[in-house]
């Protein structure tokens, strides 16, 4: 028994029938391999002759642990050892630095304009610290990567952080759309208020033509306009879910697919990560036996639960990986993976 | 018991002398302080882009009854001569 895979598509099949797809996430619970996944789909590509960027999202990177060399410094590095391949570690510090910056300017020139003569340092030293700015300085590195990276490359690869920080991050670009839309209207009722209560309408009026605040949200709502059309566009974008074969991480990507559906975000499909080899198990000890029973038992749900998603099993090498060859190995196995194999290697 | 108003009439001129300006100063101090705060909590009422806070909804019984008054406060236009006051 192979648990062949009647219905469905290799990852090499789907990316050659999806050339357009530009933007890859791979997603999944801790541990999973999500960081080995985004490597092996970016060294895919990168040995097919593109020029590919992978970027880490994750808080805590281990592209610098994964390729053994330094990585790191949030800039744009190329991978040695792999052609085509440039990798970077997004840090959001300064970009977080940078918001309180220019919140606490805004506020203290709004404070000024309305007349409210307060020593405004602490008012503004508590509105300027918020937990959601790590957040959203994250989005908007995403963002920026899209935006700007998107045209040097051929295809980018995001490796995301655990599922919910994934999902806040997508999610963002949904409610941060919303909040911008709420936020243009209230600054458009509070302008012209502003108008109504002044005497000198003429100067109101002008004041608010010129008005920084909604020139910078009109410059965001923009932004978010712009990530919506390439998030939410299925021949731009992909999003890949890596599990285990074990009970938990199968769950938690069956309740990620139903989440990313609600944020207009286009599946590409299912890579199972770690499976022991038969020819492996059978040489090994009694403990290796019974793990690749077990794991059988959940290769069976995966057939039956996220069976035609499957796009590639990477199997559990004797090896840690680490370095660019086994980077490259998985590469290999990503691409030469087909549902006729089945999930028991 | 003219006595007794000449002592009252001289308590309250000194009172008011004395202090009056003080607490006109203190409650107009407060005033702003608290015009300040609803501004850095309740700003994205006016466009202001401020996540908003987690306590802001704690706060907004207690503010609701002056909401109306802080926006009109905020954004109107000041005169000279209430420059000229402050």
């Amino acid at each position: 028994m192979t648990l062949q895979l009647e219905k469905g598509m290799s990852f090499k099949d789907y990316v050659e029938t999806h050339e357009s797809i530009k933007f890859f996430f791979t997603g999944g619970k801790g541990g999973v391999g999500k960081t080995i996944a985004a490597a092996g789909i970016a060294t895919y590509f990168a040995n097919q002759g593109m020029k590919v960027l992978i970027a880490s999202l994750n808080p805590v990177h281990s592209l610098t642990s994964l390729f053994n060399q330094d990585l790191t410094g949030g800039v744009i590095k190329p991978v040695h050892g792999i052609d085509n391949l440039d990798a970077i570690e997004v840090d959001i510090r300064d970009r977080v630095e940078a918001y309180k910056k220019q919140l606490a300017d805004r506020l203290r020139w709004f404070l000024k304009w309305a007349d409210i003569p307060v020593k405004a340092t602490e008012f503004i030293d508590i509105a300027a610290t918020n937990p959601a700015f790590e957040e959203s300085a994250m989005f908007d590195a995403t963002i920026d990567i899209m935006l700007e990276q998107g045209a040097k490359y051929d295809k980018i690869v995001f490796d995301c952080a655990a599922v919910a920080n994934a999902v806040r991050l997508l999610g963002l670009n949904k409610i941060y759309g919303l909040w911008l839309q709420r936020m243009i209207k209230s600054r458009q009722e509070a302008l012209s208020l502003r108008v109504k209560l002044s005497f000198r309408k003429e100067k109101a009026m002008e004041e608010i033509k010129k008005d920084p605040m909604m020139a910078d949200l009109l410059n965001l709502n923009e932004r978010i306009k712009k990530a919506s059309s390439i998030l939410g566009d299925p021949t731009k974008t992909a999003f890949f879910f890596v599990t285990l074969p074990l009970a938990l991480p199968i769950s938690v990507v069956q309740r990620f697919i139903e989440m990313v559906k609600g944020f207009n975000i286009a599946i590409g499909g299912v890579i199972v990560n770690g499976v022991l080899r038969r020819d492996v198990a059978e040489k090994g000890t009694e403990y290796m036996r019974n793990k690749y029973e077990e794991q059988k038992h959940y290769l069976e749900i995966i057939k039956e639960r996220l069976g035609p998603l499957v796009r590639a099993v990477i199997p559990l090498y004797e090896r840690e990986i680490i370095g660019v060859d086994m980077v490259k190995q998985v590469a290999d196995d990503l691409a030469s993976w087909t549902p006729e194999k089945g999930l028991l290697l | 018991m003219a006595m007794k108003n000449l002592k009252r009439g001289l308590r309250d001129f000194f009172f008011g002398f004395l202090y009056l300006p003080h607490i006109k100063n203190l409650l107009e101090q407060y005033n702003n302080e608290d015009l300040a705060l609803m501004t850095i909590t309740l700003g994205d009422m006016l466009g202001i882009p401020l996540m908003p806070p987690i306590y802001k909804l704690r706060l907004l019984p207690l503010w609701y009854p002056r909401i109306e008054y802080w926006k009109k406060h905020v954004l109107m236009e000041k005169g000279a001569l209430e420059k000229l006051k402050e």
